[in-house]
């Protein structure tokens, strides 16, 4: 949660903080493809880095949803920072930027369950969720339909239906069915 | 998106082309957690408790449901509404008795608005958030501004000392102090959130208790225009607070 968002920026070809070759053309998912991370306090906001990242503007300068220039990690794949780097109750938003400044939204969604069991009292914020590949237009349903999805399973687990890692193991699936063909990023676990 | 059942044309000849009390709740209690704008017309009755008590018998009227919060019931005469609820108020739906329900409700003061339908001939829900979205206007900065140029919209006393300043569990929205020199934290959102932003809020809270000196108190008060009602008793057993405020238009 929260309205900070998380940026990753490819390293390779022309990113701003990589003397690496010219690598454009790569597919920008590349499982081997590294990236450095770089916060945005209100770049949560409506996705609005997607359109205000570019290569003339790749931080965003001299808009409200602003992106710092000091990385808080460099050279991570996307699987790091999925498990490692990012916050899910911290940040709402987490954006992949391509070398040619395309950018892919995510949402960022919280697996703890403190809100929605009274048999969780507290649960981990980093490593602990799920990205799904955002589409701005719906954006409000996802966010209500993994609402609903997370009371679900809260409840299920105060019914002892569920143990706390099936629970985790139940709203992954749950997420990576409904995301059908939308990027889907887990951490591992 | 828009989603309407029923038909105008037909409910008002009295057929029965009106909506069955479960569809009506269901459609409107997705449709307020998702924070669309609803409108719904039928026969209903309207009660409302507070600082004074009325009641409206049977008659039919528009019911407007905004994602701010607030509730109007109008009926066929006149620019204002019979009766209302301000923004900031929690919109609760179920069915009693066979008529579908909704119940409008604010905490400081306690005003409870009840309306009941004996018989729903239109539900509607609109996604009016998008054109906002993608606009540059009432954002999440916007709602900052607002509160840095008139922090007494927080409470009258409060004085912001810093933004985005840094806990270990992150960054704050505004970081300032009441009236009694209580260190506050307040955390903006410009739409309606769930309980999860006042687990965030909490988090803050608990990592400048930790940071501060032993007997600082620390207050954590969330800014938005509406909150969800198991966000509103998540805040109240973590003892946090809840302001109503909309970014700007």
């Amino acid at each position: 949660m929260g309205h900070r968002a998380l940026v990753a920026y490819r390293r390779d070809a022309d990113s701003p903080d990589s003397d690496a070759g010219s690598d454009a053309d790569a597919d920008p998912a590349a499982e081997d493809a590294r990236y450095d991370l770089h916060r945005s306090h209100w770049g949560g906001a409506g996705f609005a880095l997607v359109d205000h990242v570019s290569a003339e503007t790749p931080y965003a300068t001299d808009t409200q949803f602003a992106v710092d220039p000091d990385p808080v990690a460099t050279d991570c794949s996307l699987a790091d920072a999925a498990s490692d780097h990012l916050d899910y109750l911290h940040h709402e938003a987490f954006y992949r930027v391509s070398p040619d400044y395309e950018v892919t939204a995510y949402h960022v969604l919280w697996f703890g369950l403190e809100a929605d069991a009274d048999a969780v009292d507290h649960s981990e914020t980093v490593g602990h969720g799920a990205l799904v590949e955002a589409h701005p237009r719906d954006s409000d349903y996802v966010r209500g339909w993994f609402r609903g999805a997370k009371e679900v399973v809260g409840e299920m687990v105060d019914r002892d239906a569920l143990g706390r890692a099936d629970a985790l193991g139940t709203l992954a699936d749950r997420v990576e069915t409904w995301a059908d063909d939308r990027g889907v990023v887990v951490p591992d676990r | 998106m828009t989603l309407a059942d029923g038909d105008g044309s037909e409910a008002s000849d009295g057929s029965d082309a009106s909506l069955d009390p479960e569809t009506a709740r269901d459609r409107v209690a997705a449709a307020v957690e998702v924070g669309d704008m609803v409108t719904v017309f039928g026969r209903c009755t309207v009660e409302y408790e507070g600082r004074a008590a009325s009641t409206l018998g049977p008659g039919d009227r528009l019911v407007v449901l905004k994602p701010d919060g607030t509730a109007l019931v109008h009926t066929d005469e006149g620019q204002k509404p019979v009766n209302w609820q301000p923004p900031g108020s929690t919109h609760a739906v179920d069915v009693s008795d066979g008529q579908f329900r909704v119940r409008s409700r604010r905490t400081a003061p306690d005003e409870q608005l009840l309306v009941a339908f004996e018989r729903v001939d239109r539900v509607a829900t609109f996604d009016v958030t998008d054109r906002r979205d993608r606009s540059l206007t009432g954002t999440e900065a916007d709602l900052r501004r607002r509160i840095l140029d008139d922090p007494d919209l927080v409470e009258p006393g409060f004085e912001p000392l810093a933004t985005e300043r840094e806990t270990p569990a992150g960054a704050v929205d505004v970081y300032g102090e009441d009236a009694r020199g209580r260190t506050v934290v307040v955390e903006l959102k410009r739409k309606r959130v769930g309980p999860d932003a006042a687990g965030q809020l909490a988090r803050y809270v608990e990592a400048l208790d930790r940071d501060l000196h032993a007997d600082a108190e620390v207050r954590g008060v969330l800014v938005a225009p509406s909150v969800t009602e198991r966000a509103r008793r998540l805040l109240a057993e973590k003892g946090l607070e809840f302001v109503s405020v909309a970014p700007p238009a």
